[in-house]
């Protein structure tokens, strides 16, 4: 039931994801980031059920640390992606089976060029500039079709994003009232909630 | 690690690296081997799985506030209409800076609390320094995901104090592990979650706090069937942990807030005429 729903910009990614975690018929949680932090220019939203959804982003998250250590060099946005997408593939017939959650990776490179990748649990990938992850996806794909246009700015795309929650609060069946918004920049990470 | 050959004195050689012990990936962490695994396969809803068909019925709190942890749980253990105690301790005490909260399985509960303390010891006497509430918590959380599929059945909160401050985690057999500033776990939970969510504040004194705890599990107890027995409340501070009622009996406190209220508590509020 999680909503994780992002944008990419001019020089900028958005990834906005809702905070709460539900059981049964209790909400337990509403202030739940969902969005992981993998470095200063790279954030990583996952949706799916909260074992899974918190093993593989610390998985994903120390993983791509070790690989700088190792290496002594960060990998830039597309090389992430695909890295992450190799985690999926491999479990996909493992003994556990595939890992249960989906995501959404943004981030601004060292040129400042922003990318936008859209990751399911088989191991799909697609470099996207709008979407989302869930439910969402059946509220907010128009809206963000409708509102999209190259090149946009920091400013037009919070309000896209403030557009996208309030038409998930007045459609979407389950109540959900606070969302946590990161943005990347070439300047790093702003996060913030509305 | 410096290896010394008592024969022979000469300089101390370190410990060869073998290539094996090269990290190419790190992994979820390995749960210990899981020699027998439930037979009819994991738990349903309704109890489909005799070997694993715990109730869960039970009521336990504990929440955030400006002076620290405040943890509350009711004692009844009842096995479908058959209640088999009222005076169970559903606060395991880990240690002195440590405390769990029970729901779900008992047996699950305490053995794998046990565990958590013994590695929390473990851990304390070869790193010269106590494990911090974060770092017990998702210890307790890698051990659960190993067993996901295996029938435990734990809804428990890891409450305690380390150098950064006071905190409560929220664990389940599922592998979810949650920090949060307040949690009520159990049949009851609903009921408790109604009183604390209304009266809760950062900034309460301890002893309002205590009051909330007792509250909310009074009224989790009164409409909840599962949940009952007697009120234990703990508080965690920077020094460690207090129990602060070591058990309430919930029907004298049906009458006190009764009382309280100028009614008589025989639950004839509506004044319901006969004729």
């Amino acid at each position: 039931m999680d909503s994780i729903f992002g944008l990419q910009g001019g020089d900028f990614v958005i990834v906005a994801c809702d905070g709460s975690i539900a059981h049964s018929i209790l909400k337990i949680k509403e202030t739940e980031d969902k969005i992981l932090k993998l470095d200063d220019h790279k954030i990583f939203g996952i949706s799916g059920e909260g074992a899974d959804r918190n093993s593989f982003g610390e998985l994903v998250h120390k993983n791509h640390s070790l690989i700088r250590y190792k290496t002594g060099a960060y990998m830039n946005l597309k090389e992430t992606a695909h890295f992450v997408r190799s985690m999926y593939a491999q479990a996909i017939r493992s003994r556990d089976g595939p890992h249960q959650c989906n995501g959404l990776l943004g981030g601004v490179d060292s040129d400042g060029t922003p990318s936008l990748y859209w990751l399911d649990y088989l191991g799909s990938l697609q470099k996207i500039t709008r979407g989302a992850q869930g439910y969402a996806n059946y509220f907010l794909l128009g809206l963000l079709d409708n509102q999209y246009k190259p090149n946009l700015t920091k400013e037009e795309g919070i309000e896209i994003i403030k557009k996208c929650i309030k038409e998930l609060q007045t459609r979407f069946l389950i109540a959900q009232n606070k969302f946590i918004v990161k943005i990347v920049t070439k300047q790093g990470i702003e996060a913030f909630t509305l | 690690m410096i290896d010394f050959d008592p024969s022979s004195f000469g300089l101390a050689h370190t410990y060869q690296k073998e290539d094996k012990d090269e990290i190419n990936t790190l992994a979820l962490p390995s749960a210990p081997q899981v020699i027998y695994k439930s037979l009819n396969g994991p738990t349903q809803i309704n109890g489909g799985n005799k070997l694993n068909n715990f109730k869960h019925g039970t009521t336990t709190l504990g929440f955030v506030f400006k002076e620290g942890i405040l943890l509350a749980v009711d004692s009844r253990a009842s096995m479908g209409s058959f209640l088999s105690s009222e005076q169970v301790r559903k606060v395991i005490e880990i240690n002195e800076y440590l405390l769990g909260t029970m729901a779900g399985g008992a047996a699950d509960c305490q053995y794998w609390l046990a565990y958590l303390a013994n590695h929390c010891r473990t851990y304390e006497l070869k790193n010269g320094s106590k494990l911090s509430v974060a770092a017990a918590s998702k210890f307790l959380q890698g051990i659960l995901i190993g067993y996901r599929n295996s029938g435990l059945s734990m809804g428990c909160m890891i409450a305690g104090t380390d150098t950064t401050g006071q905190h409560l985690y929220y664990i389940d057999n599922d592998g979810m592990r949650l920090k949060g500033d307040i949690f009520s776990v159990g049949s009851g939970s609903t009921y408790a979650y109604g009183v604390l969510d209304n009266h809760y504040k950062y900034e309460m004194s301890l002893n309002e706090a205590v009051e909330l705890g007792i509250r909310a599990i009074y009224h989790a107890t009164h409409r909840d069937t599962a949940s009952g027995g007697v009120v234990r409340v703990y508080h965690i501070h920077q020094n460690g942990w207090t129990k602060v009622h070591d058990g309430i009996d919930v029907v004298d406190l049906h009458y006190q807030f009764a009382q309280q209220k100028g009614l008589v508590g025989d639950g004839d509020e509506a004044k319901q005429r006969l004729f």
